[in-house]
């Protein structure tokens, strides 16, 4: 019964991750620890096969929908690669406890910046850099009629890509909130080209801590099959599902969804 | 360029998809051939207790587990696909002669295998 729950929520949190473009993880690690009373550091390594799940699970349909931007992806991963090999380096020696109040930190902060923009807003100039390696794309908008975009503020994204990744070896996270926020706010990509570009970079600043955590056997076939296959289930229809949401919509459900989750992992930590 | 390039994004979703369907086969076979209906598996995994893969492995091919190995392969190759998918775009960028897309990906390519490498010496 418990291995039936953890997969339904799985589900659930593979449908809200690929619209979101935050992964599994963020929902998965607290249902790991709060609910089911697992180690924090299992439910962790557990949580990046999820992201890496949710990544490969949508990063297909999002591919094919042009809403990806491989470029962008590639080099801003070089930022989130380098962040998560460091965040693995130092994950030994921190406390349990003091991950549930960054990642906590990590959630309200997210949300702040997120209420601040109350409207999308594009880039109107290219970046040297993006000029340069075209960067700029087209995606498909809600009446079906493709919109150009330029690309803002390169080299601070990739500096918050190495951020994102520090903290997503440190938390099991995908970072992809981070992700999303760095594309739509620094360098202003539409909504739900930075949340399927976040989705395909997720997944590989996933894999980078998630092999290291496998070979260190942390990541538990018993925790992390029903977990993966359900959010390969529930990703594949978020992907589909995002393609027709508004781009607000997905504004407010990020928005709520980061309030809840960061009041969780606050009591946790306040318990632990 | 960006026709081919979208044409070889298209093969990468491809084989994304073909991957995620193996993988997850794998890993749902060896999961529900050991599903437990009644117990509560999870509380072994309450306190944290270190013990590296490769005795996990071992273990469990002297059990003659293969649902287990069953799932631990398939979170193998899940655990590949975003490699993969890296690699598939560092010979995009290649064959584009994007030179610096393609340092970028192989930088990427370089960093997951010491990320892995890493959980070899911990």
């Amino acid at each position: 019964m418990y291995e039936l729950a953890l997969f339904a929520i799985s589900i659930v949190a593979g449908f809200w991750g690929a619209i979101l473009g935050i992964g599994g993880g963020m929902i998965a690690v607290p249902f790991l620890t709060l609910v089911l009373g697992i180690d924090i550091r299992y439910a962790i390594a557990a949580s990046l096969i999820s992201i890496v799940a949710t990544s490969s699970g949508a990063a297909a349909s999002f591919l094919r929908d042009h809403l990806t931007n491989l470029r962008v992806a590639v080099l801003l991963e070089i930022g989130t690669v380098a962040g998560a090999i460091s965040g693995f380096l130092i994950s030994s020696y921190v406390q349990g406890r003091v991950l549930y109040f960054v990642f906590a930190a990590f959630l309200l902060f997210s949300t702040y910046t997120m209420l601040r923009r109350r409207e999308e807003i594009l880039a109107t100039t290219d970046h040297p850099w993006s000029a340069r390696l075209g960067l700029g794309g087209v995606y498909p908008a809600e009446d079906g009629t493709e919109h150009a975009y330029k690309v803002e503020a390169v080299p601070q994204g990739i500096l918050y890509m190495y951020f994102a990744g520090i903290l997503s070896a440190m938390l099991g996270i995908g970072s992809g909130a981070l992700k999303v926020l760095a594309m739509d706010g620094a360098m202003k990509l539409p909504i739900k080209v930075s949340s399927a570009t976040s989705n395909f970079m997720i997944g590989v600043t996933a894999a980078a801590s998630a092999g290291a955590y496998l070979v260190k056997g942390d990541i538990r076939a018993e925790i992390a099959a029903p977990v993966a296959v359900g959010i390969i289930v529930g990703s594949w229809f978020g992907a589909r599902a995002m393609v027709k949401m508004k781009a607000r919509s997905i504004r407010v459900l990020f928005v709520i969804l980061l309030v809840v989750v960061a009041i969780q992992m606050l009591v946790k930590g306040f318990q632990a | 360029m960006k026709t081919e390039s979208y044409e070889v994004e298209l093969a990468i979703a491809k084989v994304l998809r073909v991957g995620v369907l193996v993988a997850g086969g794998l890993m749902a076979v060896g999961w529900l051939a050991q599903i437990d209906f009644v117990g509560n598996v999870f509380t072994r995994f309450a306190t944290y207790q270190s013990r590296p893969l490769g005795d996990t492995l071992e273990a469990l091919l002297a059990a003659k587990d293969w649902a287990r190995l069953t799932a631990y392969l398939g979170l193998a190759a899940l655990v590949s696909l975003p490699i993969l998918r890296v690699f598939f775009t560092f010979i995009m960028f290649v064959r584009g002669r994007e030179r610096v897309l393609a340092a970028a990906a192989l930088f990427v390519l370089m960093g997951l295998a010491v990320g892995i490498l890493l959980g070899f010496s911990h």
